[in-house]
């Protein structure tokens, strides 16, 4: 139905309303004066009946929306359904034939209606200028007047707690935080998001200091936020905010002073989540700051490449060249003591033999050295070793020294791996001669060495029973000239195991050194069986 | 001790000069010494005894010296046909495992370190001489 006029029925002054709208009703839609007497009459009956016993009446006046056009009025009560109401409606159906009971969504209502006949096109144009009809026809009565401003009223106000309810409910269904603060900094409002997010009421927060919500680090001072407030400056930040579960959420922060038109003063405040964001330029920062430490890290691993290779070039040229006039010192002083030895004064005699040995003992440290510097990874010559014949060659290239100290050399296991020959001959002879030079002064040297290998690595094991070392040094043990002894005692540089050590590193393998409880050392060497990967 | 066909010392040390004929003259008074002081003076000087079919009992060879060193001097040597049979000793201050095996590799007849003594160097002397006396006389 099109609506057209409404009025409410309360008294019997709305009765004479309703007769005289149906009246006009019938007159516009081009309905003869008896046909809109009748109508009119039989829509009064309806009325009364509704004032006399109905509760919260109202009649509307309009236009069928059918094919068969018909003027309509229908009379909404909560009493429809009572028998009273029922029984007055009987008096009305000699009046007018087609009355109807509707009842529609649990709500009854009464609807009259009064064919037209066949009326030129009703278009949305003709029921705009019908309803102005209406609306612009003089109040009747000083009674009209009222009752038609009373709607009025009524109408703006379900509109406005309408639409007040509506902004409540687009506020507390933001993903963010809105708050409002009056003039003393008391919270008038806080949005469902920030009640859900604090765990707490707009009464509870008023109770307490807020500050506590906000992470220490981001609590601004006290006096500039003073100083924000007296001047009326919104206040924007970025601070974490403690949630209910007492974590902190990184939030963009607003606050807003809204004058009011009594010139009070009002703060608006929202809080957005940012934490996203934060984490992302947190993540962006770090991953920057790795950038640059792996930048420096591979310069510094350059450098350190270029100053290793410098070194490795240094020690070969300095021991090499150093070789030459140590020789010529040793070889002249010998020269003189060959020829006037045995005529010299003993002192002079005693200090050119020391001359002599000094020399050597430079010489051989030099010498080593250089041994030294030439086990370099770019000289590794990888093929196929068989490790028991190159501890046997070592064991021969000592023959003498064995001989001589009742040495007893066992070995099992050692098995064909892939490594450079010379460096492991040189580990070999290394080892062996260390364990010849340092057994006990009364026991003749034991030497075992035993092989176990496992899917792609060889673990091969020297025990002597010889002196062994303090556990404390057992990794200085490797350290270029690292000697443990004096070199009265025991001879040496102390540059032999250091060359073990770097061997077995430049074959990709560990090396340690263990000392036995009541002497003799051991020797754990682990080496990969082949040196494709590496 | 009878002297062999001359024997070539390429060394770019004078004083080793003095030290090996030294020697060499305490046993064999008589026989005779050239000195080159690299690879490439020894190469041409090689070429100047080959005109005029001079005999070359041993060459002595330093690694370590100027313009060409004794490794590649070797190598030229014994890729030469003239001179391929004429023993070679490579004579060096520091011994070093993969640069010996590398010149035996290469053909050299024998690997010398240079004497720390008077009596190394009479001993190294006689070796000298020993493997010039030895040779199959080479041109």
């Amino acid at each position: 139905m099109h609506n057209l006029a409404k009025v409410t029925l309360e008294n019997e002054m709305d009765l004479v309303l309703a007769h005289k709208r149906s009246m006009k009703l019938a007159e516009i839609v081009g309905l003869s004066l008896a046909a809109q007497t009748t109508f009119a009459t039989a829509v009064s009956e309806v009325s009364r009946n509704a004032i006399e016993h109905g509760k919260n009446g109202c009649l509307t006046l309009g236009i069928s929306e059918d094919k068969k056009r018909s003027i309509v009025a229908c009379i909404k009560d909560d009493n429809i359904n009572t028998p009273r109401y029922k029984k007055g409606l009987e008096y009305t159906k000699h009046i007018l034939r087609k009355l109807n009971v509707l009842t529609q969504h649990s709500e009854s209502s009464i609807e009259l209606s009064y064919h037209i006949g066949p009326v030129s096109a009703i278009d949305a144009r003709k029921l705009d200028e019908w309803r102005s009809v209406f609306r612009n026809e003089p109040p009747l009565s000083p009674y009209d007047e009222i009752k038609r401003k009373n709607e009025q009223l009524q109408e703006m106000a379900l509109k406005f707690s309408e639409s007040e309810q509506h902004y409540r409910e687009l506020t507390d269904t933001l993903p963010l935080m809105m708050f409002s603060l009056n003039e003393e900094g008391n919270i008038n409002y806080i949005n469902r998001w920030m009640r859900n997010f604090l765990g707490r009421t707009s009464e509870e927060l008023n109770n307490r200091n807020n500050w506590i919500l906000v992470h220490d680090d981001d609590r601004p001072n006290s006096k500039s936020i003073r100083e924000n407030i007296s001047k009326r400056q919104p206040i924007t930040a970025e601070w974490r905010i403690r949630n209910r579960d007492g974590e902190f959420v990184w939030h963009m922060v607003s606050i807003h002073p809204v004058t009011q038109e009594n010139n009070t003063n009002k703060w608006f405040g929202f809080l957005i989540d940012i934490n996203a964001r934060k984490l992302f330029e947190q993540t962006l920062r770090d991953n920057e700051e790795l950038k640059s430490i792996q930048l420096r890290l591979k310069d510094n691993i350059s450098e350190l490449n270029r100053s290793n290779e410098e070194l490795q070039q240094f020690a070969y040229i300095a021991s090499h060249d150093l070789q030459e006039p140590l020789r010529k010192i040793i070889f002249y002083s010998d020269y003189i003591k060959d020829l006037h030895g045995p005529g010299m004064e003993p002192k002079s005699a005693a200090y050119l033999q020391n001359m002599i040995n000094a020399g050597s003992r430079m010489r051989s440290m030099v010498s080593d050295l250089l041994a030294f510097s030439q086990v370099d990874r770019k000289l590794l010559n990888v093929k196929s070793v068989d490790l028991a014949r190159g501890l046997e060659k070592a064991i021969s290239t000592y023959g003498l020294l064995i001989k001589e100290k009742k040495a007893v050399i066992t070995h099992s296991g050692l098995p064909v791996i892939e490594a450079d020959e010379p460096m492991m001959q040189r580990l070999f002879e290394n080892l062996l001669s260390n364990a010849l030079k340092y057994s006990k002064d009364d026991v003749p040297p034991v030497l075992n060495v035993v092989c176990t290998t496992n899917d792609d690595e060889i673990c091969i094991t020297f025990e002597d029973n010889g002196i062994g070392f303090e556990p404390e040094f057992s990794t200085r043990i490797f350290g270029i000239f690292q000697r443990l002894h004096t070199r009265e005692k025991y001879e040496g540089t102390g540059i032999g195991l250091a060359i073990c050590y770097k061997i077995v590193l430049m074959h990709s393998g560990r090396i340690k050194a263990e000392s036995k409880p009541g002497g003799g050392a051991i020797f754990i060497i682990n080496l990969p069986k082949s040196q494709a990967a590496q | 001790m009878n002297h062999s066909a001359p024997i070539i010392i390429i060394d770019d040390d004078q004083e080793d000069h003095l030290i090996i004929s030294d020697g060499i003259a305490s046993i064999a008074p008589a026989q005779v010494l050239y000195f080159r002081r690299n690879g490439v003076e020894c190469l041409s000087f090689l070429e100047e005894l080959a005109a005029t079919n001079t005999e070359i009992s041993l060459l002595v060879f330093d690694l370590n010296m100027p313009k060409m060193g004794g490794v590649e001097l070797l190598r030229r040597v014994k890729a030469d046909e003239r001179f391929n049979r004429i023993p070679i000793i490579i004579y060096s201050t520091s011994i070093n495992l993969i640069e010996k095996e590398n010149c035996m590799k290469l053909g050299a007849h024998a690997y010398f370190t240079k004497p720390l003594s008077f009596s190394e160097s009479i001993e190294i002397a006689g070796e000298f001489l020993a493997i010039a006396a030895g040779a199959p006389g080479a041109l």
